[in-house]
């Protein structure tokens, strides 16, 4: 249903390497802008002990105080090295990542090089600029090697998804002024200030470009101070708008009251002990919760989430709570996302595995997912099933993660299992399976000489002897070249 | 990977008209005959109402006893079928005397008898291997020339039905572009089969074997028609998977299937048991392929169930169960009306429905995710293409137990809010589960209750004022031109 819900469709943005720029003469902006050229290198969730070819991208970004310079996640993610140029300086720079959010889409970088920092400007944090204010973005986007420089509006401000990670939705601004490649990381200026970064653009029309605003980069600065970034918490619930009278009748809501519909209070969130299903949520900190969802935001409404946005992992939070006609304050600490599986886009993280008699077991995982083209209508149902519904329809809780045979690689000891893929297992030697870990422990224990190992559906158990595994563990190896048989962790 | 019992839905590939090289071969204008067929399949975006007309050209034979044999996937939804002979002109109408989608054959009637002057029955090819002989095959083009196409059989095997009904099909390779629609296929002058559809990528005609013609034959003698024999279990063939096998007690040499699941309303659900393995039936050693010998050659086991035996015949296993040989016996039933918990077969069939509140809710069928397009297996909500792949395993929760949908909502103020809900799975109202749409109608109806609480798979909710709702139906009914508020019998 509609709501704070993670948004399950895969992204209509695409990712932008970016940049930015401000106003009059006073402040030179292009001085506080760079380029950042990045190398990165990804691992192969299908192949799980191998990478991919190594690529590299161009992006932008601004220098802040303390010699930080803010640039996007994306345009620093996965990066084996990152170079930054200043538009006045032939040299390359070498940067380092201080920290980086893939929430939010942020990152901070430094360069040690200290002659990198003569002539530079320092960019400040502004606000959130109003609708049909002038805005100037900085960056170097494709079609050139100098800086650019565009000038737009801002034409919508509200809460949208942030495709880097996906399946999270921040503030975030909307405006004309051109966003392309490259431009990713790149400020938009007003008055001087930074209002935002420019990060992504809509993939199926034109001139709609993305900037995430001054309030959420404030987040991510402040989440960093104690050295370490922890990200969003989550309220911890799902909820639905109750936008139908009869459902407000039902609750016993009067005709002053509003609020949202508590469908599900996320196991192993912040809220599991403060609220219930069924409970509505009128207000959060005081501010009052429209029936749609909403709350009163600048000259508008935007979705109530943008209140939990604000507050940082462990902050407490104050509900006002319609509960069986009674009205109550509940007050709880915010925590993070408990997933089983994971609903993101993962990175700087190489794939968890275990191989055994060429048995490939995976976590399952959007990444793993991805390996499809075009994953979300060609990858295989069950397992789309489970990812997207595994929370909703209280999937196998005893599962912390869904472990599956992602194939079988060929070999003397697993002939008539070679075509077996794409199966979550349930069992091996009769211990359920709920952790990789369980898989790397449950094969210690053989079952009369065998390795049974059951899957979900009713398919026949694999067997596997155990005789045979030590010498192909040993065969497969070598011949498909893989260095370890396991990372789990 | 092992080869699953699987259920293979053959569907015609309709291509574009193509000349053709052969010409009249008056020999056969005596026995094909062209049928007409005028069809309406329901439209399932607004079930209260019928879908898009359309009209084809197919061809049938005369067999003994006055019938026309055609296929029955050609004939699905007919609202009129009308026949004709020997190129003339005249339309005779015809009647349906069985239609069985789970084998895939149809026989007509035609009242006025006349027809059949002139005419003659075919002869059925009896059983045998026949694999690269030349066959003939003849359609009606245009009304009034019979067009001769040469095709080559290059394989003979067990295909399914929905639900994993196994019949005899042939493969034939051939030139045709257009057919797969009920053309009869002769060798040596005599009937090999009735074709079904056609894959103009592989040019490979499906063609189901003379043996199906004759057990429908003998089924209807009595007058009265049973149907293929129910057998719905998922197996898997042993193979020569030495570990499978020593883990299960196999020994070498011996064959078998695996029996992974039985549900319920199978034949023999009362004696099969998961992790027996099938190692003959009626005498006839199943191999590890799950092949027995057959005239065909070899053959997948489920012909030796489907294609021999009769709804109430008796069959006799020998299942490896705890490493022992064991005799099982169990009747053959017929196939369930509307199987199974997720309705597998679209054709002729009227999609239930019930309206309340301007909340349209609809019982999943394949017919339901067939009319979201081509793409359907890709494009349908997870949540209800995972229930469909599951329907062995619901099928245990009782022959009358079906998933009830909310497919959309009509807006009207009665529902505000909730006009974007769609495809959503009911799991309760007021706190109590929901068989199916006839009882959801009865809660509804029964209940004194202010409020009519529906509960939804994912944890959401619905609340509608039962009689605000109730009141709100004849003006939702008028705004969107409803006749009929609920269909809950589908017919």
């Amino acid at each position: 249903m509609r709501s704070i819900r993670i948004i399950l469709v895969p992204a209509l943005l695409i990712g932008l390497f970016a940049a930015a720029n401000g106003n009059k003469p006073a402040l030179d902006v292009s001085r506080g802008t760079v380029k950042i050229i990045r190398t990165a290198i990804r691992p192969d969730y299908n192949l799980p002990w191998k990478m991919k070819d190594p690529e590299t991208a161009v992006g932008s970004g601004a220098i802040l105080h303390d010699k930080m310079i803010l640039t996007n996640a994306h345009v620093v993610s996965d990066a084996t090295y990152i170079l930054v140029k200043k538009e006045i300086d032939p040299e390359m720079y070498e940067a380092e990542i201080l920290f980086i959010a893939h929430d939010c889409d942020l990152a901070l970088l430094r360069v040690n090089d200290r002659r990198f920092y003569e002539n530079t400007e320092t960019l400040e944090l502004g606000g959130v600029p109003e609708l049909r204010s002038k805005v100037t973005t900085y960056g170097y986007p494709v079609g050139g090697s100098r800086i650019s420089i565009t000038e737009g509006v801002t034409s919508r401000i509200e809460i949208g998804e942030y495709s880097h990670m996906g399946s999270v939705s921040f503030l975030m601004i909307q405006t004309d002024a051109a966003i392309n490649p490259g431009n990713s990381g790149g400020p938009v200026m007003q008055n001087n200030r930074i209002v935002g970064v420019a990060f992504q653009a809509s993939a199926n029309s034109d001139n709609i470009g993305y900037m995430i605003p001054a309030p959420i980069i404030r987040h991510f600065l402040q989440d960093i101070r104690d050295g370490r970034y922890d990200g969003f918490p989550m309220l911890g619930v799902f909820t639905d708008p109750l936008e139908n009278i009869s459902y407000r009748r039902y609750l016993g809501m009067k005709d002053d009251q509003s609020g949202v519909l508590v469908t599900m209070v996320i196991p192993g969130g912040g809220a599991e002990k403060s609220l219930r299903a069924g409970d509505v949520i009128m207000s959060i900190d005081s501010v009052p919760v429209a029936n749609d969802s909403t709350i009163r935001f600048m000259q508008g409404r935007i979705f109530y989430s943008y209140l939990i946005d604000l507050k940082q992992i462990n902050e407490p939070v104050t509900l006002t709570v319609l509960r069986k006609g009674r009205v109550l304050k509940i007050t709880y600490p915010l925590k993070s996302y408990p997933y089983r599986i994971s609903w993101f886009n993962e990175y700087e993280k190489l794939p968890r595995y275990c191989i055994v008699g060429g048995i490939i077991f995976q976590p399952l995982s959007k990444e793993y997912l991805k390996t499809w083209n075009k994953w979300w209508h060609t990858a295989d149902r069950r397992l789309l099933y489970y990812y997207a519904c595994h929370i909703s329809d209280n999937l196998y809780p005893e599962r912390k993660e869904f472990i599956l045979i992602n194939r079988v690689l060929p070999d003397r000891a697993n002939t008539y299992l070679s075509e077996v893929h794409d199966r979550v297992v349930d069992s091996i030697n009769n211990v359920k399976i709920t952790t990789l870990n369980d898989v790397a422990e449950a094969v210690r224990k053989p079952v009369n000489g065998y390795h049974v190992i059951r899957v979900d559906g009713t398919s026949c158990p694999l067997i596997l002897k155990v005789s045979e595994i030590e010498e192909a563990d040993r065969r497969i190896k070598e011949k498909y070249d893989i260095p370890s048989l396991m990372r789990l962790r | 990977m092992k080869r699953n019992v699987q259920m293979i839905c053959l569907i015609t590939a309709l291509s574009l008209p193509w000349p053709v090289f052969s010409a009249p071969a008056q020999s056969y204008d005596d026995r094909v005959v062209n049928i007409l067929v005028t069809s309406q399949k329901h439209d399932y975006g607004s079930p209260w109402q019928q879908g898009e007309i359309t009209r084809s050209s197919i061809s049938g034979c005369v067999i003994d006893g006055n019938r026309i044999l055609t296929s029955s996937y050609s004939i699905a939804d007919h609202v009129l079928i009308e026949v004709m002979k020997k190129g003339e002109s005249r339309k005779y109408s015809a009647t349906v005397e069985i239609k069985d989608y789970h084998c895939g054959l149809a026989f007509l009637r035609v009242e006025d008898e006349s027809f059949f002057d002139g005419l003659k029955p075919v002869k059925l090819l009896p059983a045998g291997s026949m694999t690269g002989r030349s066959a003939k095959v003849y359609k009606w083009d245009s009304m009034s020339s019979l067009k001769e196409y040469l095709a080559e059989l290059t394989k003979t095997s067990i295909r399914f039905y929905e639900p994993n009904c196994g019949v005899l099909m042939h493969q034939f390779s051939t030139g045709m572009n257009e057919g797969g629609t009920g053309e009869p296929v002769f060798i040596d002058n005599m009937l090999a089969g009735i074709a079904t559809g056609l894959s103009a990528e592989t040019k490979t005609l499906f063609v189901i074997g003379s043996d199906m013609v004759h057990r429908m034959v003998r089924d209807a003698a009595d007058g009265h028609y049973d149907g293929i024999p129910f057998f719905w279990i998922d197996g898997v063939d042993l193979q020569s998977d030495v570990n499978l096998r020593a883990y299960y007690g196999v020994a070498a040499g011996e064959g078998g299937v695996l029996v992974t699941h039985v549900p319920v309303i199978s034949s023999g659900s009362d004696v099969l048991k998961k992790d027996d393995i099938i190692l003959s039936i009626e005498g006839h050693a199943v191999d590890d392929r799950g092949n027995y010998d057959s005239p065909y050659g070899k053959l997948y086991f489920y012909g030796l169930i489907q294609l021999e035996r009769f709804v109430g015949d008796e069959v006799s296993m020998i299942v490896l169960r705890d490493r022992k040989r064991t005799a099982v016996k169990f009747k053959l039933t017929s196939v369930p009306g509307g199987c199974c918990t997720v309705p597998l077969i679209s054709a002729d069939s009227v999609p239930r429905y019930y309206i309340f509140g301007g909340l349209i809710f609809q019982e999943l069928t394949a017919g339901y995710l067939e009319s979201q397009g081509k793409d359907w297996k890709q494009m349908a909500d997870k949540r209800l293409l995972y229930y469909y792949d599951s329907i062995k395993e619901l099928s245990d929760k009782g022959p009358d137990f079906r998933i009830i949908l909310l497919s959309r909502t009509l807006p009207d103020p009665v529902n505000k809010g909730y006009q974007y809900l769609k495809d959503l799975v009911l799991t309760g109202i007021n706190g109590a589960p929901v068989k199916n749409l006839a009882e959801m109608k009865k809660i509804i109806d029964g209940s004194t209750d202010r409020f009519v609480v529906f509960e939804f798979a994912g944890e959401s909710t619905v609340v509608l004022d039962r009689e605000r709702a109730v009141k709100q139906l004849k003006r939702i009914l008028m705004k969107y031109n409803i006749s009929v508020p609920h269909n809950l019998s589908g017919k």
